[in-house]
């Protein structure tokens, strides 16, 4: 470890300074989600409407070089065609479906039927390819769409600020040169597959201070808000006001404004649903939500 | 009552683009897998990491506008470290961080080589868990992640060299539990003592 000329410029740890260190950095650096843990997650963030999936993108080269992501395609191809095939026979509301489909409009329309498969309670089993594999592991890839599970049971969320990103403006920024690990890709090419970190086995959170865990998450409390869009916009209002109690500066605001003026359009409340899309603009002004918030409006 | 009352979001200030702006989908095939790594290194149960991945996900698609388009890693990982930090500070997380801490037992099944491998994260995580925050986050961004200094400390909110001196410090604690005899037994606490 010897300063180049640049008298900030550090090299990594090299195993001739410390090789057990070296040798667990190493191996730190092939762990990784498994592709199923991977896909799972890919559905997730389809079923909320985000375009992470996108045929004309290139084939990554991290992912090239990731013998055990090769299956990732393929799992969310099969995440894709189960939420095509779920949207036969559901029926939509327009509300919900200006609400949930995607801010930019999707090459493939694939975004038309995670909007419709939302409001299916068996969601997983749809979107989440790698269930049977995961089944077997006490992971977290499926419980935030399982509504079959209490909410005391979930997974705790973290309140994040909404703030949370540092701003892109901000002075080191300036100062960042665009780089890449130039041994990034080549090593992972090199080390093969990556395997994922072993989830404890042990079971979540039982002990003397279970009270505390009742308190459902984030994402628990807008599933179901937007599960009950449909069936009870009342409920659907009534579980985004606990969201708002709950969470208020959490990081899901946006999408529990959404959920709530859908509510309050389908119930008829135009002229509360108007307050609150001005609300909606003014409190986020970039929203990628815009589009359908003025939809709702209409 | 306002629907916002706390909500501190900033309008989007344009940002003088210096590069194409990739797409969520680019992002998330290019740096999901290593986000959820860094969570893992910045002391996050593995059984929460996708969980986590899905909130910086959402958070990358609301604030995608306002990337300057100048460094993506150091942007990118900027959120992963705010997540990390926000979930580490739950007291109710906190508790089950502590239990997560604990040795787990090895499958019948798996082979020796596996479970080398695997004592061998715990035994990082457990000398990571040591570190206080601002050290830790900068030796898994530059060592494991292998950031530069710059996106490091464009992540971090920090100049170049307090990240430089945490790099520095933060390698010579990780030496040094290295060569302490008992290094190897992860122990309850370990994570209270990153706090």
């Amino acid at each position: 470890m010897q300063p180049d000329k640049d008298p900030w410029q550090l090299e990594r740890l090299s195993a001739s300074e410390d090789p057990e260190l070296a040798r667990c950095l190493g191996i730190m650096k092939q762990q990784g989600p498994e592709a199923s843990q991977l896909a799972a997650l890919a559905a997730q963030l389809l079923a909320q409407g985000l375009p992470v999936t996108s045929g004309a993108t290139a084939a990554p080269l991290v992912l090239r070089g990731m013998a055990s992501l090769r299956k990732y395609s393929l799992l969310v191809g099969v995440a894709l065609v189960g939420l095509g095939g779920a949207i036969i026979g559901l029926r939509q509301s327009r509300v919900e479906h200006r609400l949930l489909a995607p801010p930019a409009a999707a090459p493939d329309g694939s975004h038309e039927s995670i909007a419709s498969l939302r409001s299916s309670p068996n969601l997983r089993e749809h979107v989440s390819p790698g269930s049977a594999n995961s089944s077997a592991k006490p992971s977290t890839a499926g419980i935030a769409s399982s509504p079959e599970l209490p909410d005391a049971t979930r997974e705790p969320f973290a309140e994040p600020t909404i703030n949370a990103a540092p701003s892109a403006g901000t002075p080191g920024a300036s100062r960042t040169p665009t780089s890449t690990s130039p041994t990034r890709s080549a090593q992972e090419a090199a080390t093969g597959a990556l395997k994922t970190l072993r989830p404890s086995p042990r079971p979540i959170s039982s002990g003397p201070e279970s009270s505390s865990v009742a308190r459902p998450s984030e994402l628990g409390l807008l599933r179901d808000a937007r599960l009950a869009l449909h069936s009870s916009p009342a409920q659907a209002l009534a579980l985004t006001e606990q969201h708002r109690m709950l969470y208020p500066r959490g990081a899901m605001a946006q999408e529990r404004e959404l959920i709530a003026i859908s509510a309050l359009a389908s119930m008829g409340r135009r002229s509360a649903a108007l307050s609150r899309v001005a609300e909606f603009e003014r409190a986020f002004p970039n929203s990628p939500y815009h589009n359908q918030v003025t939809q709702l409006a209409r | 009552m306002p629907p916002f009352p706390e909500v501190d979001e900033r309008p989007a200030e344009a940002a003088p683009t210096t590069a194409a702006i990739p797409s969520l989908a680019q992002i998330f095939e290019q740096h999901a897998p290593f986000m959820w790594r860094a969570l893992i290194g910045l002391g996050v149960p593995a059984r929460d990491a996708q969980d986590l991945c899905q909130e910086i996900m959402i958070t990358v698609h609301r604030r995608l506008p306002q990337f300057d388009g100048v460094s993506l890693r150091g942007w990118l990982y900027g959120i992963c470290v705010r997540v990390a930090s926000d979930y580490r500070r739950s007291a109710r997380v906190r508790r089950e961080i502590v239990s997560d801490a604990q040795p787990e037992e090895a499958s019948a099944t798996d082979p020796a080589d596996t479970l080398d491998r695997e004592r061998q994260v715990r035994l990082l995580l457990s000398g990571l868990s040591r570190l206080d925050e601002p050290k830790r986050v900068a030796f898994v961004l530059f060592e494991i992640e292998e950031l530069t200094l710059a996106e490091v400390s464009e992540a971090v909110g920090a100049p170049i060299q307090t990240v430089y001196s945490r790099i520095k410090a933060a390698r010579e604690q990780m030496q040094r539990a290295f060569r302490a005899p008992a290094h190897g037994t992860p122990a309850k606490g370990d994570i209270s003592a990153a706090r």
